[in-house]
C-alpha cells in the first residue's frame, strides 16, 4: 500500500519539478521582451525607437508644438581610433516635426574598423519622448582605413514632451565593436600620455615588489 | 531612587549633552571638509543631523547595557528576574521599539528626501554652462562643449612628503562661481567616479552611460577630489582640481586655452624648415615627456623590458628603420605607434633628438615633412 | 526507512578510522570540524593579506607592493574573509549544533553533508591558483577589481579571473547543498514534540540563513558566469559596445551581496542569542518576535540591493524607494538587538570569555548598525560612498557581527567539542586584545572617509596620514592577537579541565543533556521534550 502511493508521490513530484524547469528554461527566453517592455515602463534608456514618421506623429495628441533646444554631444571610448563630431552643436526644434542631423566619423586608423554608437538622452525622463526615425545607432558602422563618412540621425521630439522639459542633450557613446581590436588600438592611444611605464606592461606580467622613488626623480 | 541610580543619570545626561556639543565644535576638524555649493551644505547639514540622532541613541543603548553589566551581575549577588518578560515592558516591547524606531527612520528619511530631490532633480535653467567628466585610465578629460575647449588633466608626479602629493594636475578644471553648472558623466573605458567633497559631488563615470549632475559654487578656490570607483592600477592617481574663478578669469582662461589649442595646431602643419638646436629643444621636451619613462631620460633603457637608444643600432643606423618604428610601433611590445599620438613636428623633433644625445652623434636632421604619414 | 532500521543500521558498522574517517565522513560531527579547521586556516590567510595592506597604507608613498598586487590583495583579503572564513565557519557550527539542539541523529543527507565540505578545498585550491597565476609568463594582470569584480574591469583582468570565477562557482554550489541539508534536516528531522517555536534561535537563525543562500547564490553564479562568457565566448552582456550593460553586473550582484551580509550576520546572531541567555541565566526576551526579525530581515534584505549604487544614475523615484527601504531595515535589526539586551537586563550575568564577546558585539554592532542609518541617507552617502567611512562601517558591521559571534560561538561551545574547557584567562586576554586591536584599526577609518580619502586606493596623501599610522598599528595589534586564539585552540584539544555535559551554569538545551564529547552518534534515540 505504502509503496504504491509513494510511486504515485513521485510521479507527481517528478511531472512538478519538470513543469516548473520548464516554466523557468520559457522565462528565459521570455526575458528579452519582457526587458524590453520594464525598460519602457522604467524609462531607461534603450538602443531602439524605430518610428517611422508617420507613428511619431501619431504618438503625439492634441498638445500645442513648441520650440525645445536639442543638444549633440559625442565621446570616442579608448580603443577606437576614430574620429566623431557632430557637425552642428545645437539645434532649435519644433516638436512633432522631423530633423536631420549629420555627425561625421572618420577612422584614423590605417585598417578598417567596425564600431557601434549608443545614444543617450538627458534628462532620462524625455527618453520616451524622442523618437528616433532613422539613426546610425540602429547597427554597426564599418568604416575602411582612413576613411570619412557623415552619418545621419532623424528624429522627432514628440508634442507630448513634459513642458517642464526645454533642453535636450542627445550624447552618443562610439565603441570599437571588436575586442581584439579594442587592445590593439588601447595601448597605443591614450596610455603612454600617463608618464608611467607600468601603463605600457598594462597587459604583460607586473612585478610583485619594486618601488616606485626612483620615477619621481 | 538610590544615589546610585540618581548619579547615573546625572552621568549619562552629560554625556548626552556633551556628545550634541562635540557635534557643533568637531565641524571642520574630524568632519566634511568646508562646502562651498548650497549642495554639499545640505548634504552635511543631513549629515550632522543624523550623527546627532545616532549620537543619542548611542548614548541610551551604551548607557543601558553599561549599567546592566554593573548591576545584574551574579558575583553582586543579583538573582535573576525570570518573570521579567509577563511585566508591562514584556510584552508591549515587540510593539513599542519597532514604533519608535520606525519614528526616528521617518524622520531621517523625511529630512533626507527634500535635499535629495534637490541633489537629483536638474534644474531646467536656460543657460546652464554644460562641461562633461570624461574618465579615463588613469587620467580626467574635461570637455567645456559650450566652449569648445578641452583639457586633459592628469596627476603630476610628486614625492610623497609633498603637501599636494597625489592631490595635484598639470591642468585644472577651471569653472566659474555663481554660475549653475551642468555636468556630463562618461567613461572612456572602465567605470571610474568623479568625486569632489567640498561641491557635495560624486558620480560614477559608466562607458556606454552619460550622467548629470549639477552645481553652483559660491565661492573663489581651489577644491580637490579623487576618483572613486576602483579603475585598476594606478586607481590612487586620478586626482581632481578644480580652479572656481569669478566670470571674468573665466573668460579669460577660455580664450587662453583657445589659442594654445589654435597654435599647436598651426605648429605642427606648418611648412617651415627647422634647424638643429630647434629640434633638439623641442625635441627634448618631447623625449622626456613622452619616451623617457620607458627609456629614461639619458636614453639607457630598462634592460630587458626597454631597449637603450644610447648606442643603439637602430638609432645610430639607416634612417628609414628609426622612423618606421617610432611611427609604426612594435608589435606585441609596449612600444606604441606614435604616428597616432604625435603630430609630425613633435615626431621629427624626438628623432632627431634621440639620433644626437647621448654621444648618438649621428648629425641628422629631420623635418617633419620627413615624417609625413598619409593622414 | 523507519526511525528504527535506521538507528540498527547504523549501529552495526564500526566507527570508520584513518584517512577514510575524514574523506569519507558522513557524520555531522567530524564535518563541522572540517569544516572549522578549514575556516581557520582561510582566517589566517585572509588576515595575512589585510595585514599587507595596513602594512603598505601605514605611510604615504607606495614602499612594499605594487599598486596591482595591492588591489589583488584587497580583492583576496574580501572574498577569502567572507567565502572561506566567515561562511565555512557558521556552516561547521551548523552542521556540529543543529542536530545536537533538535535531537536528530544527523544531518538529514549525510554524503550530501560531506560533498559540501569538499568542494571548500578544491575551491581554495582554484584561489590560490587565481593568485598564483600572473606571475607566470602569459598570465595576464591580477584580479585588481575589488571583491565586487565590476565590468568592465574586470573584462580586462588576465587569466585569474577566470579562476576566480571557477572558485565562486565551487564555493556557491558548496553551500547550496549545505543550505538544502540544513533546511531538510531542521524541517524533516526533529526530535517528535519539538515544535518550530521550540527550537534554540540558533536553529531558527540558520533555517533564515538557508532560505536566503538558496536564493542569492544562483545568482552571483549566474552573474560571474555572464563575466565567463563576456571575457572568453564572445558574448556582451557586459559590454556596452555589445548592446550590453556594465551596470547589470553591479544589479545581480548587489541582489546577491546584499542579503549575503545577513547571511554572514544571522547566524552569528543566533548563537549571541544563546549566550547571553545562557550566561544572564534567563531565557532569551522576546523569543517569537526574534525569530520574526530574523525572518523580516531575510525577506526585506533581499529588497534594498542598490543602496551599494546610489552614484551609478538612478532615477529620483528608483533612489528614493532603495533609500526608504533600507532605513526600515533597522526596525528589525533593532529589535533583534532589543531582545538581547532585554535579557541580559535583570538577569544573573557572569563574564566569561563567550559573553564577554556577546557583550562587545551588542554595542559594537549596534554602532556599526548606527554608522549604517547613516549610509543609507542618499545626501550623505553621496560623501560616504567608495570612501573609508564605508569601509569602516562595514568592518563595524561584520566583525562584531559576524566574526565576534563565531569567535564567541567557539568559545561556548569547545568544552562540548572537544571535552575540555579552554583557558579563561587567555580567552580573556584575546578577547580584549582583540576589541582594543579591532576598535584602533576601524575607528579612525570613520574620520578619514570624512576627510576624504576614497577605498581601495594603494597610497594616500600626507593629510591622511596620522589616522592610517594609528589604523594600522591597530591592526597589527589586533591580526597577532589572534596568534592568542590558534594557541588557546591548540592548548583546549590537547587537554586540559574537563568539561561536563552542561558544562554552563544558565545552559539550556538538548545539546546539554549529551556528554562532552557527545558519542560518535550523538542521539541514537530521540530525546523526550519538556
Amino acid at each position: 500500500m505504502k509503496r504504491e502511493s509513494n510511486v504515485k508521490n513521485n510521479k507527481r513530484t517528478v511531472i512538478v519539478l519538470t513543469g516548473i524547469v520548464i516554466v523557468m528554461f520559457s522565462f528565459g527566453f521570455a526575458m528579452s521582451p519582457l526587458y524590453t517592455l520594464f525598460c519602457d515602463l522604467a524609462g531607461i534608456q534603450t538602443l531602439g525607437g524605430n518610428f517611422t514618421i508617420e507613428q511619431a506623429e501619431f504618438k503625439d495628441t492634441g498638445k500645442q508644438s513648441r520650440h525645445v533646444r536639442v543638444k549633440f554631444d559625442s565621446t570616442i571610448t579608448r580603443g577606437l581610433p576614430w574620429e566623431f563630431t557632430p557637425t552642428i552643436k545645437e539645434i532649435k526644434v519644433k516638436t512633432g516635426e522631423p530633423n536631420n542631423v549629420i555627425f561625421l566619423a572618420k577612422n584614423l586608423a590605417n585598417e578598417s574598423i567596425v564600431a557601434q554608437a549608443i545614444p543617450n538622452i538627458l534628462p532620462w525622463d524625455a527618453n520616451t519622448y524622442f523618437n528616433k526615425v532613422e539613426c546610425f545607432c540602429f547597427q554597426k558602422q564599418l568604416l575602411e582605413a582612413q576613411e570619412s563618412k557623415e552619418m545621419l540621425i532623424r528624429f522627432v521630439v514628440s508634442t507630448s514632451l513634459p513642458d517642464k522639459i526645454n533642453s535636450l542633450t542627445l550624447s552618443y557613446t562610439v565603441m570599437n565593436a571588436d575586442t581584439d581590436s579594442v587592445k590593439k588600438y588601447s595601448n597605443k592611444k591614450r596610455i603612454e600620455k600617463v608618464k608611467n611605464y607600468l601603463t605600457d606592461i598594462y597587459f604583460k606580467e607586473i612585478p610583485l615588489f619594486y618601488s616606485l622613488d626612483k620615477e619621481t626623480s | 531612587m538610590s544615589s546610585f541610580i540618581k548619579l547615573f543619570f546625572k552621568i549619562t545626561t552629560t554625556l548626552f549633552l556633551f556628545v550634541y556639543c562635540i557635534n557643533v565644535f568637531a565641524e571642520y576638524g574630524l568632519n566634511f571638509p568646508e562646502p562651498v555649493t548650497d549642495n554639499a551644505r545640505d548634504i552635511y547639514d543631513i549629515h550632522m543631523n543624523t550623527v546627532r540622532i545616532i549620537s543619542a541613541l548611542l548614548v541610551v543603548v551604551f548607557s543601558i547595557v553599561i549599567y546592566s553589566i554593573i548591576f545584574h551581575r551574579k558575583s553582586v549577588g543579583y538573582k535573576a528576574d525570570q518573570e521579567f518578560h509577563k511585566g508591562v515592558f514584556g510584552r508591549w516591547a515587540w510593539v513599542l521599539v519597532p514604533v519608535l524606531v520606525l519614528g526616528v527612520d521617518l524622520g531621517i528619511a523625511g529630512k533626507a528626501e527634500r535635499v535629495l530631490e534637490n541633489l537629483w532633480l536638474i534644474p531646467k535653467d536656460e543657460n546652464m554652462m554644460d562641461v562633461k567628466v570624461i574618465g579615463h585610465q588613469w587620467w580626467w578629460e574635461y570637455e567645456y562643449i559650450d566652449h569648445g575647449v578641452t583639457v586633459e588633466s592628469r596627476y603630476i608626479p610628486k614625492e610623497p612628503s609633498d603637501d599636494l602629493y597625489l592631490r595635484d594636475v598639470d591642468n585644472r578644471l577651471v569653472l566659474p562661481i555663481n554660475t549653475k553648472i551642468r555636468f556630463l558623466h562618461t567613461s572612456a573605458d572602465v567605470i571610474h567616479s568623479f568625486w569632489v567633497p567640498q561641491l557635495g559631488m560624486k558620480k560614477d563615470a559608466i562607458a556606454g552611460y552619460i550622467t548629470e549632475t549639477w552645481a553652483d559654487i559660491n565661492k573663489e578656490g581651489i577644491y580637490r577630489g579623487q576618483c572613486a570607483e576602483i579603475c585598476g592600477a594606478w586607481h590612487a592617481r586620478m586626482p581632481i582640481v578644480i580652479e572656481a574663478v569669478n566670470q571674468e578669469k573665466f573668460n579669460d582662461w577660455v580664450a587662453q586655452q583657445k589659442n594654445i589649442m589654435l597654435a599647436k595646431a598651426e605648429e605642427a602643419s606648418s611648412d617651415k624648415e627647422w634647424n638643429m638646436d630647434e629640434l633638439m629643444e623641442k625635441g627634448r621636451s618631447v623625449y622626456n615627456k613622452h619616451c623617457s619613462a620607458c627609456h629614461q631620460l639619458e636614453g639607457e633603457g630598462l634592460v630587458p623590458a626597454f631597449p637603450a637608444l644610447k648606442g643603439s643600432k637602430i638609432v645610430n643606423g639607416p634612417l628609414d628603420e628609426h622612423i618606421k618604428i617610432v611611427l609604426e610601433g612594435k608589435v606585441s611590445t609596449g612600444m606604441p605607434a606614435w604616428s597616432n599620438l604625435l603630430n609630425e613636428l613633435e615626431l621629427a623633433a624626438v628623432i632627431t633628438y634621440e639620433r644626437n644625445a647621448w654621444g648618438n652623434n649621428t648629425g641628422d636632421i629631420i623635418q617633419p615633412s620627413d615624417v609625413k604619414t598619409s593622414d | 526507512m523507519t526511525n528504527e532500521a535506521v538507528l540498527h543500521s547504523h549501529i552495526e558498522h564500526a566507527k570508520p578510522t584513518g584517512w577514510r574517517r575524514w574523506v569519507c565522513s558522513t557524520n555531522h560531527k567530524d564535518i563541522g570540524t572540517m569544516y572549522m579547521i578549514f575556516a581557520l586556516i582561510m582566517l589566517f590567510l585572509g588576515g595575512a593579506s589585510a595585514l599587507v595592506i595596513r602594512a603598505e597604507l601605514f605611510m604615504p608613498g607606495i614602499q612594499l607592493t605594487s599598486p596591482d598586487l595591492y588591489n589583488s590583495l584587497v580583492t583576496n583579503h574580501a572574498l577569502i574573509m567572507v567565502f572561506g572564513a566567515v561562511m565555512p565557519a557558521a556552516a561547521g557550527m551548523a552542521n556540529w549544533m543543529i542536530p545536537l539542539m533538535i535531537g536528530a541523529q544527523d544531518m538529514a543527507l549525510p554524503r550530501m553533508n560531506n560533498l559540501s565540505f569538499w568542494f571548500l578545498p578544491a575551491a581554495a585550491i582554484m584561489l590560490v591558483l587565481a593568485f598564483i597565476v600572473p606571475f607566470i609568463p602569459g598570465g595576464g594582470t591580477m584580479v585588481n577589481t575589488g571583491w565586487t569584480l565590476y565590468p568592465p574591469l574586470s573584462l580586462q583582468v588576465g587569466m585569474s579571473m577566470d579562476f576566480l570565477i571557477f572558485t565562486v562557482h565551487l564555493l556557491g554550489i558548496s553551500s547550496i547543498l549545505a543550505s538544502i541539508n540544513i533546511i531538510v534536516t531542521i524541517l524533516g528531522n526533529r526530535a517528535p514534540g519539538m515544535t518550530l517555536m521550540k527550537m534554540p534561535i540558533f536553529v531558527w537563525s540558520w533555517l533564515v540563513t538557508a532560505f536566503l543562500l538558496i536564493l542569492i547564490m544562483p545568482i552571483l553564479a549566474g552573474a560571474v558566469t555572464m563575466l565567463l562568457f563576456d571575457r572568453n565566448f564572445g558574448t556582451s552582456f557586459f559590454n556596452a559596445a555589445g548592446g550590453g550593460d556594465p551596470v547589470l553586473f553591479q544589479h545581480l550582484f548587489w541582489f546577491f551581496g546584499h542579503p549575503e551580509v545577513y547571511v554572514l550576520l544571522l547566524p552569528s546572531m543566533g548563537i549571541v542569542g544563546s549566550i547571553i541567555a545562557t550566561f544572564s541565566r534567563k531565557p532569551l526576551f522576546g523569543y517569537r518576535s526574534t525569530v520574526f526579525s530574523m525572518m523580516s530581515i531575510g525577506l526585506i534584505g533581499m529588497l534594498v540591493w542598490a543602496h551599494h549604487q546610489y552614484t551609478i544614475g538612478m532615477s529620483l523615484g528608483a533612489v528614493t524607494y532603495f533609500m526608504i527601504g533600507t532605513i526600515l531595515i533597522s526596525i528589525p535589526v533593532g529589535l533583534m538587538i532589543f531582545n538581547f539586551i532585554a535579557t541580559m537586563w535583570r538577569g544573573s550575568m557572569t563574564f566569561e570569555t563567550p559573553m564577554l564577546f556577546a557583550i562587545g558585539i551588542i554595542l559594537m554592532f549596534s554602532f556599526g548598525g548606527f554608522t549604517g542609518v547613516m549610509v543609507a541617507v542618499i545626501p550623505g552617502d553621496i560623501q560616504y560612498h567608495d570612501s573609508m567611512f564605508v569601509v569602516a562601517h562595514f568592518h563595524y558591521a561584520l566583525i562584531p557581527g559576524a566574526l565576534f559571534g563565531l569567535l564567541a560561538g567557539v568559545f561556548y561551545w569547545i568544552p562540548k567539542w572537544t571535552g575540555y574547557m579552554y583557558d579563561e584567562k587567555l580567552g580573556k586576554l584575546f578577547f580584549w586584545t582583540s576589541i582594543i586591536g579591532f576598535n584602533l584599526t576601524f575607528f579612525p577609518q570613520h574620520f578619514l572617509g570624512l576627510a576624504g580619502m576614497p577605498r581601495r586606493i594603494v597610497d594616500y596623501n600626507l593629510i591622511f596620514t596620522e589616522f592610517n599610522v594609528i589604523s594600522s598599528i591597530g591592526a597589527f595589534i589586533y591580526g597577532l592577537s589572534h596568534l592568542i586564539f590558534l594557541y588557546i585552540i591548540i592548548k583546549t584539544i590537547r587537554g586540559g579541565k574537563k568539561a561536563d555535559g552542561k558544562v554552563w551554569e544558565g545552559a539550556k538545551g538538548l545539546e546539554w543533556e549529551l556528554s562532552s564529547p557527545p558519542e560518535f552518534h550523538s542521539w541514537p534515540e530521540p530525546p523526550e521534550i519538556k
